[in-house]
């Protein structure tokens, strides 16, 4: 057995443990409950990237349409927790998210015979019809969707059950942690069944495998199931952490913007929707309240990643190391270094650019000083432009050459395969 | 009457504008082979750049620019990003239409603000064409009429009776064979990204004063344009002119009318009983929803429905390696 065999059987029994270790880990640290908020949310965007990434690499499905799985199981959740704490049902809400769940099953289950019947752009299109229009409909209709003011609930309501009254963020991230694992541990056990096999085969020649006699709208419909359960574990989560569901957490642009970070990030398996969930919680939450052109950003990150690493980042990422660790050359670290701070120069200087351009357009500069990078800077200055300006043509300008330079030292140190 | 054909008449107003822009998608699909999820953001950057060059250059320049200036962001786009992540098929490529959408949005927000700005109908376009039966129809509707009707005629000329024209037909079915007899398909390509961006960027122009003019407008056409394009058939022109006859017209109607299912379902001789709550409730309030509230809904709801019988749309039929 050759010695990269080994090291990836090694990491392959490894790969869960660290895992588990790595989810469990916050809640031994004294984190603060901001903390903990932010990792609940990066959990429950964890478990809505991994059913999106679950459909594209195993049956190659886009769905457009996720929103919908995941925001109607946020409303009955609500719901459930609303109807829980008024009768005094002895029922814990840690049960809420399962229930959630199995209510998006459902409502792949009717939903689904209609999108399945072809796979590629039907599907995708049928998912964002779908989605549209069940976003477009929800502030207008009252009862389950609660009319524009969508619902409201308390997590705190319902009845202790094993100490946990979800009054602290630390418990709600314990809960979608244990569903998160939960959700990884039905992945694992899914891929090892006939289903993955018959969905590889539907994936990679449908009218082959219908000649087999397969039926690959039942596989399809199969995983669609699959893939909305998680999803619906994910709306149900939001909903007990924030407490509230409306009409925009079925949006499209909820939709597209998991389906973008799901694909950009690659994330067909637990580790690659974790790089996901952490890009996207991390742009939409911590960018978001840095800068106001956040999404300006995020959309030339995705050109970026796209142009640059169309694979997926987590691909991109996994040949980087193996790479790194087969070739063992100290050249190539500093190649990366040199790389790693052109990207960082470039980043600062565009960035600075955007944000004094922003300035200056919306007027934000309020008493003539832009905080940027630990910088009061006076956009009315022309300095501070042509510093910018010079940042982000001195990151290009030696970025693409290291970059090429790096690409062929990496080329040079692969291993023959 | 007259109501209901001043209704047909700016449907078909509305109807021509959509099809401005579904025709463009719809060529770029069959060229390309990529649904450009950028097309909103085109017709977006069309209204803005009319709207600021009009300030400078009056209504008319702005309207000659947008197309241009558009075309110009297209062939950049298609040349610098589309055309390096081609080998890698055709998922990057939806990524990359998808995140310079984005981009441009955004770029619109950053240079323009997130409100709407005030791109109105040039005052020599105001009033009415013509009356009837004491109803008006606006000019600014026949305007956009007109111009709906000169672009589609002038890229109707263009891809029938010249060569070019000729050659780009060609390259919809048959691009290896077309590359083999040593016509350039890239810069086809990117010649037919760019008129379908010029064609985006002139509904903007014309659609701005009609509709409104603000970032959003972007995801709210992105969405209907898909809703069109797939009511029709994915990559057929005919389809693209059937969908958006019938969206624009079903949408415009649906305005006009004063009523709800429930009314309807009254005059079948049904109606709600007693205990139901009016308002409250899913099943009631979707009953007691005016139609011409729920007409944006519309197009999403015959997506569906045409999706579910014809999963490929209403004209086209399906390819052997596209049956399951």
């Amino acid at each position: 057995m050759s010695r990269t065999a080994h090291l990836q059987r090694a990491q392959h029994a490894s790969g869960p443990l660290t895992f588990v270790v790595l989810v469990a880990l916050p809640l031994a640290l004294p984190l603060h409950s901001a903390d903990f908020a932010l990792l609940a949310q990066l959990a429950s965007a964890w478990l809505l990237l991994l059913s999106i990434g679950l459909l594209h690499t195993r049956v190659r499905l886009l769905s457009f349409g996720q929103a919908l799985f995941s925001g109607l199981a946020g409303y009955a959740a609500a719901h459930a927790m609303n109807a829980i704490a008024a009768h005094g049902w002895p029922l814990p809400f840690i049960l809420v998210p399962l229930y959630g769940g199995l209510f998006a099953l459902t409502v792949a289950l009717l939903v689904g015979p209609v999108c399945v019947r072809h796979g590629g752009l039907s599907f995708a299109m049928t998912t964002l019809a779908l989605g549209v229009l069940v976003a477009l409909l929800a502030p207008m209709l009252q009862g389950f969707f609660g009319g524009e003011g969508g619902v409201s609930t308390d997590r705190t309501a319902g009845p202790t059950w094993l100490g946990l009254n979800l009054l602290s963020q630390r418990q709600v991230y314990g809960v979608s942690a244990a569903y998160g694992l939960l959700a990884a541990g039905l992945l694992r056990w899914l891929d090892g069944t006939r289903l993955a096999l018959l969905a590889r085969a539907v994936r990679d020649n449908p009218l082959r495998a219908a000649a087999c006699a397969i039926a690959p709208r039942a596989v399809r419909l199969q995983l669609l199931l699959v893939s909305a359960f998680f999803a619906g574990l994910a709306g149900a989560l939001q909903t007990l952490q924030i407490e509230q569901v409306s009409a925009g957490s079925l949006g499209l642009q909820q939709s597209s913007m998991a389906l973008l970070f799901s694909l950009a990030a690659g994330s067909g398996s637990a580790w690659g929707a974790l790089l996901g969930a952490g890009l996207m919680v991390g742009s939409e939450v911590i960018l978001a309240a840095v800068s106001r052109a956040w999404m300006l950003y995020v959309g030339l990150g995705f050109l970026c990643i796209v142009i640059w690493a169309p694979q997926g980042l987590s691909a991109v990422l996994r040949d980087l190391l193996r790479n790194l660790r087969a070739a063992r050359q100290p050249d190539l670290l500093w190649g990366l270094g040199a790389l790693l701070v052109c990207a960082a120069l470039a980043v600062v200087g565009l960035s600075s650019l955007i944000e004094l351009l922003y300035a200056v357009r919306q007027q934000l500069q309020g008493d003539g000083a832009l905080r940027l990078y630990g910088f009061n800077l006076n956009p009315a200055r022309a300095e501070v432009w042509v510093g910018a300006a010079l940042l982000a043509t001195t990151g290009l300008g030696l970025g693409v050459p290291s970059a090429r330079m790096f690409a062929q030292q990496l080329r040079a140190g692969e291993l023959p395969q | 009457m007259d109501a209901l054909l001043l209704s047909l008449l700016n449907g078909l107003s509305y109807s021509l504008l959509l099809f401005l822009l579904a025709s463009g998608l719809t060529l770029i699909f069959s060229l390309l082979g990529v649904l450009n999820f950028a097309h909103g953001s085109f017709y977006m950057l069309g209204a803005y750049v009319a709207w600021q060059t009009g300030q400078w250059l009056g209504f008319c320049g702005g309207l000659l620019v947008a197309p241009l200036a558009v075309a110009a962001v297209a062939t950049l786009f298609e040349v610098g990003v589309l055309r390096r992540v081609r080998a890698q098929g055709h998922l990057p490529e939806l990524l990359a239409t998808f995140a310079f959408g984005v981009v441009l949005v955004e770029a619109a927000r950053l240079l323009w603000g997130s409100a709407s700005v005030p791109y109105g109908i040039p005052p020599v376009l105001q009033g009415s064409l013509f009356r009837l039966g004491g109803l008006e129809f606006a000019a600014y509707r026949g305007f956009v009429m007109a111009v709906g009707l000169a672009a589609l005629g002038a890229a109707w000329l263009l891809l029938w009776r010249t060569r070019i024209g000729l050659v780009v037909q060609a390259a919809l079915t048959h691009a290896p064979m077309v590359s083999a007899l040593g016509h350039n398909v890239p810069a086809v390509q990117t010649l037919v990204l760019a008129a379908g961006g010029a064609l985006a960027g002139l509904a903007g122009a014309v659609g701005g004063p009609l509709l409104i003019t603000e970032p959003g407008m972007a995801a709210q056409m992105g969405a209907l344009l898909f809703a069109v394009i797939i009511i029709g058939g994915l990559g057929s022109l005919r389809g693209a002119l059937f969908g958006a006859l019938l969206v624009g017209e079903l949408q415009t109607l649906a305005v006009a009318v004063n009523g709800s299912l429930a009314d309807g379902l009254q005059r079948l001789g049904w109606s709600a009983p007693a205990g139901w709550p009016a308002a409250s409730g899913i099943v009631p309030s979707l009953l007691h929803l005016d139609l011409s509230r729920a007409a944006p809904l519309l197009p999403y709801v015959l997506v569906v429905a045409v999706l579910a019988f014809k999963p490929h749309g209403l004209t086209r039929a399906l390819g052997r390696d596209e049956a399951l």
